[in-house]
């Protein structure tokens, strides 16, 4: 299989014409996010391989501390990749992506993602509990008690996105349980789960691959801490982890 | 003793190579298992006598390097583009005879010289923008203008480094 990517075929330099398509996968495959873009963009049969191609997007490891990352990219590029099962890391790291991006990615890859790095960046002129890590962390409890509350009642649970576009009647239709929700570890959030007869399992956790994270934050003093604990729990609870069985390995 | 294989390049050069070395080739490992024992030279249409000398080049350095397994671990997916010096000086060569050893290689089924090949273009690549790729490797930008023109504003950030 060759693309004809040169109909005009200048006789210069030999052209990446006559690469097979299978070739040029491999030669993208080495390449960093940036390059591969900056490459996808030179002509129409160049980008159609680089986002029709699902093995190269077995990882997406964004450029570590890019403030040019933002939600607009990171849209972008969610809206071109096909969606598939390939997507088996995501890296986000220090870069300027907020917690709607971050949902953006986890509803398009969350089903087959296995590694998960999410380092938050930190803004300065933000309160500590208005930190992305703070907001990132707040979404989660209320998308994972909307999660355990659709589960009790038997009813169709949200998506990452659905939640995302319609945070606020979520956070309405959760609000009753919200009021003693400060815990950060396993314990407390099995005894609060059970305090509301919510499972402390799903049955169809929107991260069911996942097998390994690494969250951090990037806010110097410290003061976030507690919220990276509490992602912890909330995370393993997505991934289908069952919180009544202790800390996950 | 060592056996011989004749290969034959395309403009009918005959090499005789060590047997085991014609075996880094998967493609001639496969040609030799089907043929048995037989002094017949195999014809390599698809490779000159420049390029197939180069690879035989190679083979001969790379002769006592473990044969890389069959199964494909493509999970293991790394984004190292390193090169060992000797096969950085080995590719170290005109952009054309770079692209006949890749395309060799990928007839020939040598994957570690294949990598190696597509590592030089990917590291070609790596730091330059759109521009400077089109002129690098002759693509012709066959977008409209307007798709253009939203690709380069969807693409600013890959571009100003």
């Amino acid at each position: 299989m060759s693309l004809d990517l040169f109909p005009m075929g200048p006789p210069t330099n030999p052209s990446l014409r006559s690469l097979s398509a299978e070739t040029l996968i491999q030669v993208m495959s080495y390449l960093p996010l940036r390059a591969r873009v900056n490459l996808s963009s030179t002509c129409k049969q160049l980008n159609h391989l680089t986002y029709n191609s699902p093995n190269l997007w077995r990882n997406i490891l964004f450029p570590k501390g890019d403030p040019k990352i933002n939600d607009a990219v990171v849209a972008t590029l969610v809206r071109r990749i096909t969606r598939c099962d390939a997507v088996k890391e995501l890296r986000l790291d220090g870069v300027a992506v907020s917690e709607q991006g971050v949902l953006l990615l986890l509803d398009h890859f969350g089903h087959s993602v296995e590694h998960l790095d999410l380092s938050f960046h930190f803004d300065p002129f933000l309160l500590p509990h208005e930190q992305p890590v703070a907001r990132f962390a707040m979404h989660l409890k209320i998308f994972s008690l909307t999660l355990g509350y659709h589960q009790k009642f038997d009813n169709m649970p949200p998506t990452f996105k659905e939640y995302s576009d319609n945070h606020l009647d979520f956070f309405n239709q959760t609000h009753h349980f919200h009021d003693r929700f400060l815990r950060t570890d396993m314990d407390s959030f099995v005894s609060y789960f059970e305090h509301y007869g919510l499972p402390t399992q799903l049955d169809d956790p929107p991260l069911p691959r996942l097998t390994s994270i690494r969250i951090m934050s990037h806010v110097p003093d410290g003061s976030t801490v507690h919220y990276l604990k509490k992602l912890r729990v909330l995370i393993a609870y997505l991934s289908g982890y069952d919180l009544a069985r202790g800390k996950p390995a | 003793m060592t056996t011989k294989v004749t290969l034959t390049s395309s403009d009918n050069e005959n090499f005789s190579v060590n047997k085991e070395i014609t075996k880094r080739s998967i493609l001639i490992k496969n040609m030799l298992e089907d043929v048995g024992k037989s002094d017949t030279p195999i014809p390599l249409p698809n490779v000159n006598s420049k390029v197939l000398r180069k690879v035989i080049e190679w083979c001969e350095y790379h002769c006592m390097d473990p044969l890389a397994p069959t199964n494909e671990n493509t999970e293991n997916q790394k984004q190292n583009t390193d090169i060992e010096d000797w096969d950085q000086k080995f590719i170290e060569v005109d952009q054309e005879t770079l692209f006949k050893i890749i395309l060799a290689t990928n007839y020939l089924n040598i994957k570690p010289l294949l990598d190696i090949g597509c590592k030089t273009i990917t590291n070609m690549i790596k730091g330059k923008s759109p521009e400077e790729i089109y002129k690098t490797f002759n693509i012709v930008n066959n977008f409209t203008p307007k798709e253009e023109a939203q690709i380069r504003k969807e693409n600013k950030w890959a571009e100003d480094q």
